[in-house]
């Protein structure tokens, strides 16, 4: 075990596709049925807004990050912050959909 | 009069309240004004998805703050535009005696019905927009190299004003509501 002790978790959080209300529902799954306590989700907006909770979070700990569509929205948010996040998954390819899915 | 409102679900996803937003946007958007109104997806107006920031810039905005951090005001602020019209989910809320539940997938009863509620009044608020033929947008420009994350926002950025219980126009926009009435 590392000395990793809370993972956070950002899903697109789109409203235009399906696929973003997948990536957020399978955060809600993650944090409150998976791994609650150690894990917790990024909201955007607060993040945007300068709550120091929400930027010592992304600062502090890894980021997984979940796209929902080719746009990768989640990603490119992270490179505007000049945040490199740990990982990231890519729901529309899980989904079988095209990798340029938009 | 516009042809289309933008509706602006505050976007959050930790809070109970930012769900009972977004279900409120899809209820106005698919069912009560389809094809008059258009989400705004966040992240995609992060990114610079042209057709949000079209949105934005050419029609007016209809933005539902879900809590008393203003995070759907706030964006609007730091990228340079005002918003048409605000509805304030906790002032809908207490008027209706109306709870969040604790359930951020699936809405619970109680905050179902205050989805519906917030959709009712986002929609009576772009209504008026779309049928109140003298009310004129003047249309708005972004902010392109906006600072983002820094932590400092006024507390009341655009001084709103109440025009009927939850919903709120900034004080330099046009009215919405045909005068003497409330929609």
């Amino acid at each position: 075990m590392g000395n990793v002790e809370k993972v956070a978790v950002y899903p697109c959080g789109g409203v235009g596709f399906v696929v973003s209300s997948i990536a957020r529902y399978a955060v809600y799954l993650v944090t409150e049925d998976l791994l609650p306590g150690q894990t917790e989700i990024v909201d955007a907006l607060r993040l945007i807004n300068g709550m120091q909770d929400e930027i010592q979070l992304v600062e502090n700990h890894p980021t997984i990050i979940i796209d929902g569509c080719a746009y990768q929205c989640g990603s490119n948010l992270f490179r505007l912050l000049g945040l490199k996040p740990a990982a990231r998954i890519q729901a529309h390819i899980m989904a079988k959909l095209p990798p340029t899915f938009v | 009069m516009v042809e289309r409102v933008c509706i602006f679900p505050c976007g959050g996803i930790k809070k109970t309240e930012s769900t009972v937003a977004r279900i409120a946007a899809y209820i106005v958007n698919e069912e009560l004004l389809p094809g008059k109104t258009m989400i705004l997806c966040v992240p995609a107006f992060l990114r610079g998805v042209e057709e949000d920031l079209v949105m934005v810039e050419d029609y007016p905005t209809v933005v539902i703050d879900c809590h008393e951090e203003n995070c759907g005001t706030n964006l609007l602020y730091l990228s340079g535009i005002t918003p048409a019209a605000r509805i304030f989910i906790p002032d809908l809320a207490a008027a209706e005696n109306l709870s969040y539940g604790k359930n951020r997938r699936e809405l619970d009863p109680q905050a179902a019905e205050l989805a519906a509620i917030v959709a009712r009044e986002s929609a009576r608020v772009a209504s008026a927009m779309l049928e109140n033929s003298s009310y004129q947008f003047p249309g708005q420009q972004l902010n392109r190299k906006a600072f983002i994350a820094r932590g400092t926002m006024p507390d009341d950025p655009f001084h709103y004003v109440e025009v009927a219980t939850g919903i709120y126009k900034p004080r330099d926009m046009p009215d919405f509501f045909l005068e003497g009435g409330v929609g």
